[in-house]
């Protein structure tokens, strides 16, 4: 795992995105972000750098959370990135290995930061 | 030798006897009583002379006691006595004192005789008072009472039940005026010209039912009747008759019309629809609402069951059935088909084990039902999604608001802005926790409280609750004290949990006026007990059922905010858990809050 990757942002809501992006970049980590599962995948492969941690959300068009869990865990070379999904419902089974921890909507800062320092150096 | 002498005794016996039977033929006038019961009486005062005493009339084997049929009345002793002493003195005049011996047994029997007609005599009228009494007592019981009216004497004789009956003295209506001033007015003309017509027309009997005015001016409900006799020329001249007191009956019957008509005033006016059955299912009776919902007519249902052809239910079928409120499919006339909501009842008093059925078209109201179920699932639903849609603005604006206050950029941020970030950070925190509160209510309601069952230490769990609620510690101003061991280990949802110790804890905080809260935690085997208490407000007891109800609270919605379901929420959660809540408090002098909870919730996998 690289020092330098980026946190991986993936929401359709700009305003997440926009919120967890500058929490992150005050924190002094590299962000990146995508607004659903496909361009999330495209964005992980064009990457010089792959992601330290994917924060996913699980409710998007074009291809939700779920559905990039898939594609993450066939993907050999992405499928070693812990991921972190955000969701809103309380219970979602998310049942893949790559999924380190929940973090549940509304999001707390502090937990937000824990979540994060946990998986990133 | 005293043998012949005897023998010759006897044989005058026997010819005294012989000539006093003559003398008594001769002398009685018929209708002749039977002289041979009196003839011992002879021998016996023969043998009284003999012996010179006078007959005992108490004497064993008397035959005073035979005698006395023939000897009724002194006149006839009178005649025997005289017979008797001509018989005797045949041979020869008696001595002076054997005649006044004679005389003397006479006498005695004469006393006996008398005493004997006045036992007899006495017997007889304590017979007929007792007859008349029981007779009396009869006809009071009864209510009835004769009148005889004798159309040559012009007179009405009554019988002494009358005044029992009536009130009126036996002699006190003896003209048919009289008895027909009694007669009420209304009845009055109808029934002199019945009377009248039945004796003129030379009819044999009368009937007519009226009113009888009674002597303490009330009217007695009576059925009159009478035979008319008549005399050899056909002439009516006795008019017998009786009066029968109806009064209890008449009443009796009125308050059975009075029933019916109330029950038929309720069963055509009901909107129920009744049926009446017989032992066999079929209809005896429908109501008017049962008419017009089936658009059936009682002929159409005569001689076959109800059941198949207007309705499903087959216990409905069963006469003796008790149903309440069943759902059946029931056939209109024109072939369509309604639900119906059913009862029925055997009814007892029925000779042949009928039954009242009653129904009620539910279509309408399972409609309505249905929708209303779905107005609600709709609104669940929209909460649910509202609450989902929240979230994700509240988790941005959450972000940009604690980034600020507890991020790198706090340093460098202004006092006064910093203040209006915490200020805002609260009510973000608080939206947050009413977001989740709308969720979990309609969680609740429709049933999908799902537990996420682990590890949990209770004790660790009660501790950093404390720790994360230190500013609205801080702001209540209470001493919270933790009494808990190292490890209160079991299976629960440990986010419930919390959720439930944090409601506690924060109600405790809110209504706890500043004065210490103390939480306790104890492992009891396979329990755990955990205690919320305040020295605060209190709570009335009659409050104490009601604030776990869903949007109540013990306090004014003024003083106090949030939702109003907090400890609806903690209830059913810890129900969910297989545990239970207890509430202790008094106004005034705090709260208690326990909750137990098996070590292992219901269901946990182990």
């Amino acid at each position: 795992m690289s020092a330098t990757g980026p946190v991986l942002i993936v929401d359709d809501d700009e305003d997440i995105r926009e919120a967890l992006g500058e929490v992150l970049a005050d924190l002094g980590y590299a962000v990146v972000k995508a607004r659903n599962g496909r361009e999330a995948l495209s964005l992980v492969r064009g990457l010089p750098q792959p992601p330290q941690l994917i924060l996913l959300d699980l409710m998007m068009p074009v291809m939700n959370g779920w559905q990039f869990l898939e594609a993450h865990g066939t993907d050999h070379e992405v499928a070693s990135i812990p991921v972190v999904v955000m969701t809103a419902a309380r219970q979602s089974a998310v049942d893949a290995p790559a999924v380190k921890a929940v973090l549940r909507k509304p999001i707390a800062y502090d937990d937000l930061v824990g979540v994060v320092r946990a998986h990133v150096r | 030798m005293g043998g012949l002498a005897q023998q010759s005794a006897s044989q005058r016996l026997v010819e005294q006897q012989g000539r006093v039977l003559k003398l008594w033929q001769e002398r009685m006038a018929p209708p002749r009583p039977d002289a041979r019961p009196v003839l011992p009486m002879l021998e016996a005062l023969t043998r009284a002379l003999g012996a010179r005493r006078s007959v005992q009339v108490t004497d064993a084997g008397h035959p005073l006691g035979r005698a006395q049929g023939a000897l009724d009345g002194l006149k006839s002793v009178d005649v025997f006595q005289g017979i008797v002493l001509e018989v005797l003195e045949e041979e020869g005049a008696l001595a002076s004192d054997e005649r006044a011996l004679v005389l003397q047994s006479f006498h005695a029997f004469r006393l006996a005789l008398a005493e004997a007609a006045q036992r007899r005599e006495h017997a007889l009228t304590e017979a007929v008072a007792k007859s008349e009494e029981r007779y009396v007592v009869a006809v009071r019981a009864a209510g009835f009472t004769i009148w005889d009216w004798d159309l040559t004497e012009r007179r009405i004789h009554w019988s002494y039940s009358v005044e029992a009956m009536l009130g009126h003295p036996v002699d006190a209506l003896s003209s048919i005026g009289m008895w027909l001033e009694h007669v009420h007015p209304l009845d009055r003309e109808r029934v002199g010209e019945g009377l009248r017509s039945a004796v003129e027309e030379g009819r044999t009997g009368w009937t007519d039912a009226f009113q009888f005015l009674k002597r303490d001016g009330s009217w007695a409900g009576v059925i009159g009747r009478a035979w008319i006799m008549h005399d050899h020329a056909g002439n009516a001249v006795r008019v017998v008759g009786g009066l029968v007191d109806v009064t209890e009956q008449r009443s009796l019957e009125r308050k059975l019309a009075e029933q019916v008509q109330l029950t038929r005033t309720v069963a055509e006016n009901a909107t129920s629809g009744l049926f009446l059955l017989d032992g066999r299912g079929h209809a005896t009776y429908l109501n008017p609402a049962a008419s017009a919902i089936t658009g059936y007519a009682l002929e159409h249902l005569q001689g076959q069951p109800l059941h198949g052809r207007v309705h499903s239910h087959a216990a409905l079928h069963r006469p003796a059935a008790v149903v309440r409120d069943q759902e059946c499919t029931f056939t209109r006339r024109d072939g369509t088909q309604f639900v119906a909501s059913c009862s029925a009842m055997p009814l007892a008093e029925y000779d042949l084990g009928g039954s009242v059925l009653e129904f009620r078209d539910v279509t309408e109201l399972k409609r309505a039902e249905l929708q209303l179920r779905e107005a609600v699932q709709a609104r669940d639903e929209f909460i649910s999604i509202a609450s989902h849609e929240l979230r994700t603005p509240l988790t941005a604006l959450q972000l940009q608001i604690q980034g600020m206050t507890r991020g790198p950029l706090a340093g460098g941020v202004d006092e006064r802005v910093k203040k209006r970030l915490l200020g805002a950070e609260r009510s973000v925190s608080r939206m947050v926790q009413l977001v989740n509160e709308l969720l979990d209510v309609t969680r609740v309601e429709a049933g999908r409280l799902e537990l996420e069952v682990e590890e949990v230490n209770l004790s660790e769990l009660v501790r950093e609750l404390v720790d994360r609620l230190q500013t609205e510690i801080r702001q209540a101003g209470s001493a919270v004290t933790v009494e808990a061991p190292e490890r209160a280990m079991g299976r629960w949802d440990r986010r419930r949990l919390d959720q439930v110790i944090g409601n506690l804890l924060t109600n405790a905080l809110k209504y706890g006026e500043g004065k210490p809260v103390r939480v306790r935690v104890e492992v009891d085997g396979e329990q755990v007990r955990l205690q919320v208490r305040d020295q605060g407000i209190g709570i009335a007891p009659s409050q104490h059922a009601r604030i776990f109800a869903r949007f109540e609270r013990a306090v004014s919605s003024r003083h106090y905010g949030g939702f109003g379901v907090g400890l609806w929420i903690v209830h059913r959660v810890v129900e969910a858990m297989g545990g239970a809540i207890r509430l202790e408090s008094a106004v005034g002098q705090g709260s208690t809050f326990e909750v137990t909870l098996p070590v292992s919730a219901p269901g946990a996998p182990r």
